[in-house]
């Protein structure tokens, strides 16, 4: 048995890529200026090739069996390209970390405030920083913005292995509410600032 | 983060490790004492050699380093060589002992808790070098293996190394550098690692390997 959270959405990219190729089709067949078909050809080969797999693949995903918990992130428009492609043609996700659950010693909870762009404004991610018995620490950002009963999930299965997560600010027991944690956190911001 | 616990009785040995640490910039904090914790460097001290039953099944890995601080008493001191530690301090001169000593217990204090960092946006993994079994290349990029898992980074090998600029790894193979803590056995075509791996050794390699084996 394992959980997910966050998946590459293959069906939504042929879906994309069908509309893409009816429009292209139709502007095609309609010709209406010189060069009009080549733009056409141009377009679809960009917009299927590199814009529907960048916007299709996740920028995060994690998941977590009864041994390893896996987790990768694609910082960039071209490492979600790229990941993408090594899964239609791998059949399966490259993660970046691989963690043995039996050297996890606890999980804390934590947020970091981060500039969202393009409005200029503040947003949050949620922070998982994994503390090994040897010492090491791995610190990553855990929740994707949709499917947080997914998210809440994988969670519980961590803890039904026997991993501790500390979350002094209880911000796992406010997920499973299904309200804003933006809206959460910005309240337990303002505390800590008074 | 190096993980410091101290056991005792006397606000004196508190401070002063304190200060210690503070002087020689360890990036390391004090936390208070949990039979449940792992702790990388443990101060203990003890009263006479009944103590240590006590201490028996503290937490540890084969990395941490246990200082014990007690009376000048021979059955306690011999007692405490059965718990495989760095150092026995006696109590009434533990101040003066520590800094005597100070060079050495840095030295291997720092021997013990070196990290490679690695950063991808909030992503951030700080592995201990020292539990590190091998570091394999794939394509255009590097997987650390370590007794946590694996760590998959877009990088090469001769970069790798010379960041990790450490003795304990040593390039076996065109595609592997090894922790040559880690080696239980070699032979002439391969090295087999503590985790049972087998790793390929490289003709070029081959002298190398022996060097650093004898040296």
């Amino acid at each position: 048995m394992e959980k997910h959270v966050g998946k590459a959405k293959l069906k939504s990219a042929v879906l994309y890529s069908s509309i893409v190729l009816m429009w292209a089709y139709f502007l095609f067949a309609a010709d209406l200026w010189k060069g009009m078909r080549v733009f056409c050809i141009v377009l679809v080969v960009i917009v299927i090739g590199i814009v529907i797999p960048g916007i299709s693949y996740c920028q995060l995903m994690w998941r977590v069996d009864h041994e390893r918990l896996y987790y990768t992130y694609h910082r960039t428009f071209l490492d979600k390209v790229t990941a993408f492609y090594s899964y239609v043609f791998n059949r399966k996700h490259i993660y970046q970390i691989a963690i043995n659950l039996n050297q996890i010693d606890y999980i804390d909870v934590s947020y970091a405030k981060v500039p969202r762009m393009p409005f200029g404004g503040y947003g949050y991610d949620l922070l998982f920083i994994v503390h090994m018995y040897d010492g090491s620490i791995y610190q990553f950002d855990a929740l994707i913005t949709r499917n947080r009963q997914e998210f809440n999930e994988a969670v519980d299965f961590l803890q039904a292995q026997g991993i501790q997560i500390h979350d002094p600010l209880k911000i796992l027991d406010y997920l499973k509410t299904g309200s804003y944690l933006s809206y959460y956190l910005e309240k337990l911001e303002e505390q800590s600032h008074d | 983060m190096i993980r410091i616990t101290i056991i005792s009785s006397h606000d004196d040995i508190y401070k002063f490790i304190d200060s210690f640490i503070q002087k020689h910039h360890l990036h390391a904090e004090i936390l208070d004492f949990k039979t449940n914790k792992y702790y990388d460097i443990y101060f203990i001290e003890v009263q006479n050699k009944d103590d240590y039953l006590k201490y028996q099944n503290i937490k540890r890995t084969h990395e941490t380093l246990i200082y014990f601080i007690g009376p000048h008493d021979f059955d306690t001191i011999q007692t405490s060589f059965h718990f495989n530690i760095q150092f026995y301090f006696r109590i009434e001169h533990f101040k003066q002992e520590l800094l005597e000593y100070e060079n050495q217990i840095i030295q291997k204090i720092q021997e013990h808790f070196h990290y490679y960092t690695y950063q991808n946006g909030h992503m951030i993994v700080k592995l201990r070098l020292s539990e590190i079994y091998y570091i394999e290349s794939l394509r255009h990029q590097i997987i650390i293996h370590s007794l946590n898992g694996e760590l998959h980074e877009r990088k090469n090998l001769k970069d790798i190394i010379n960041e990790l600029d450490s003795p304990a790894f040593i390039q076996v193979h065109k595609s592997f550098i090894i922790n040559r803590n880690m080696i239980q056995k070699y032979n002439s075509k391969e090295v087999y690692l503590k985790d049972h791996t087998v790793i390929p050794l490289g003709r070029a390699y081959k002298n190398q390997l022996k060097e650093y084996e004898t040296s």
